[in-house]
């Protein structure tokens, strides 16, 4: 019945968009970001966003990918917190948890990974509703996006199984490879069928998810560990991106700047999650994101292995070693596996350091999208943008991350139990459907992109050499800080915070 | 119907299956990666997390991220 009454609610979404308020409305329509004039449509499946779609996409104002992106957003994480808010004890599960999850892990018969099959339910009805109301909203077909989107979840779904098996999801090999991967086969070898196409919706995916990931960059957070911790993500990480940026740009000339901000951004802040924000705030072409995406995960296997080996050969401390991974590994879980590898005292520091990074990515994909409307653009455009130009053209689902942000971490630090109830919301909710967003909009990257088009974004074999130049500076710089600041400088506090 | 494509299609799910039916699983079984994956499973570590809140094993807590007790 409930999925009844959903389909209705999809189909009559549809009709919304010719509801009045948007017609006597042109004031809310152009301070939402659009033109009062303009009200062109389009369906932009060719890059994560071009400039002129941007332009377009901006002029259907509310209705735009990114302010929809926003509402759903937001509206996924009201939902979970309210729900968890309103029916459970402090410290008790969030009612979502049965219903909101991934396929595990197995290791000989991928059937294992479905034994919790009942958490598959709620990322897909919860898809299926809010992208079918926001396709009908931005007057696309519900009813073809509600065909479709079965498939692409049916592919994502086979790109976490994927991930599950056990060794490589110990080599850290993530679900986006995998999906990106399942999705590239099918286009490039059957094609991708025109039945399937309205739900190939990389940018609605990769915005929804990057908004509810909001809810997870908590800003209180961003001084654990103190003033160690401060100098080591602080201080390194954003001199790192920005000397990578500039080499890329000035030494290594390489054409895309989008591209060479995504690799930088991916190697200095923390690996995919933050290729996936400033790809979207710089509006890097998909093959951008996937060629920085394989490129991280590649080298994030080797040092995970590699660095604990180092560590101990130069008889660094594990503290100082925890720091240095932690400030230099890109992926998450391949810091905590690699710190686990010297000690439990290695893996809280690298984790603890890569959690600030993780955190900085709230503060990266603002001044990215600041910087590319202001200044790249710009050039681009040859004309001096005005407040309202800037306006129009920033990245309105950047503003929703930050929100959600914001949100979460006053609901964590004021309300009474707080950050016991943010923390489940998030852990037993709001990262599930997260995941498979970002699921889905790698299987829609995959889908829309050819090898031929991945082979033109190798420019010579440059973008490795940034990526290795950045990674190189990164390790020196990261090793010198870590270990002024958690060797010599503060030594005594950090174990004493280790103590506690 | 795009023969050439639904053969090549055929050809990557035979592979893929080769791979992750049979040739992953024999790795998992080898001594040094078997002792990764039981020290990372017994810890409670999730090397593929993406983001901090995906390490299910940690919890914030006093300026750290520590194992929870």
């Amino acid at each position: 019945m409930l999925a009844i009454q959903a389909v209705w609610v999809i189909v009559l979404a549809g009709q919304i968009r010719n509801w009045p308020i948007a017609k006597i409305s042109p004031i809310v329509c152009a301070l939402m970001g659009g033109s009062v004039l303009s009200n062109s449509d389009s369906d932009p499946i060719d890059e994560i966003t071009e400039t002129s779609e941007q332009d377009q996409d901006s002029s259907k104002g509310w209705r735009s990918e990114d302010w929809l992106a926003v509402c759903l957003g937001l509206a996924i994480l009201l939902g979970a917190f309210l729900c968890g808010w309103s029916t459970i004890e402090i410290g008790a599960d969030h009612p979502w948890k049965p219903y909101v999850g991934k396929p595990g892990s197995w290791e000989s018969n991928p059937l294992h990974s479905l034994a919790n099959w009942p958490m598959l339910i709620g990322p897909l009805m919860l898809s299926m509703l809010g992208f079918g109301i926001a396709r009908g909203l931005q007057g696309h077909s519900a009813a073809k996006f509600l065909i479709a989107f079965p498939a692409v979840f049916l592919l994502a779904s086979l790109a976490y199984i994927m991930a599950g098996q056990v060794t490589v999801k110990h080599y850290n090999l993530e679900y986006a490879l995998w999906a990106l991967v399942v999705g590239l086969v099918i286009s490039n070898t059957i094609g991708v069928a025109d039945w399937l196409r309205p739900a190939v919706l990389t940018e609605l995916y990769i915005k929804t998810g990057l908004v509810i990931l909001g809810a997870e960059v908590l800003w209180h957070r961003l001084v654990a560990l103190g003033l160690p911790g401060i100098f080591v993500a602080w201080v390194v990480t954003p001199i790192v991106l920005i000397t990578t940026y500039w080499f890329g740009t000035r030494i290594l000339k390489i054409p895309s700047r989008s591209l060479n901000m995504v690799i930088s951004a991916d190697m200095s802040v923390c690996g995919v999650s933050a290729a996936i924000a400033t790809a979207a705030s710089c509006r890097a072409k998909k093959e951008e994101l996937s060629f920085a995406i394989s490129i991280s995960l590649f080298f994030t296997v080797i040092m995970m292995v590699a660095m604990p080996l180092i560590i101990r050969y130069i008889g660094l401390s594990n503290v100082v070693g925890g720091a240095w991974m932690g400030g230099t590994i890109d992926s998450t879980g391949a810091v905590a596996a690699a710190g686990a590898s010297l000690d439990e005292v290695a893996e809280q520091t690298a984790a603890t350091v890569k959690m600030i990074q993780n955190i900085l990515i709230g503060v990266t994909a603002f001044a990215v999208a600041l910087y590319w409307v202001m200044f790249v653009e710009r050039e681009q455009n040859s004309a001096k943008p005005d407040a309202w130009e800037i306006w129009r053209r920033f990245p309105k689902f950047v503003l929703g991350f930050v929100a959600a942000s914001i949100i979460f971490t006053l609901f964590s630090n004021l309300l009474e139990g707080g950050e016991q109830l943010v923390q489940t919301t998030v852990k037993q909710a709001s990262k599930g459907v997260r995941g498979w967003f970002f699921c889905l909009a790698f299987v829609s990257i995959g889908l829309e992109s050819k090898f031929s088009d991945l082979k033109k974004h190798l420019h010579g074999g440059k973008p490795l050499v940034l990526y290795l130049c950045g990674q190189s500076l990164n390790l020196i710089l990261t090793l010198a800080m870590a270990y002024l600041m958690f060797g010599v400088i503060f030594a005594d506090y950090i174990q004493e915070m280790l103590a506690k | 119907m795009n023969r050439r494509g639904w053969k090549s299609l055929t050809i990557c799910c035979v592979l893929g299956i080769i791979i992750w039916i049979f040739l992953l699983p024999w790795l998992a079984r080898q001594e040094h990666v078997r002792k990764m994956i039981d020290r990372n499973e017994a810890a409670g570590i999730d090397p593929s997390a993406m983001f901090y809140s995906d390490l299910e094993h940690l919890t914030y807590e006093k300026g750290f991220l520590r194992r929870s007790k």
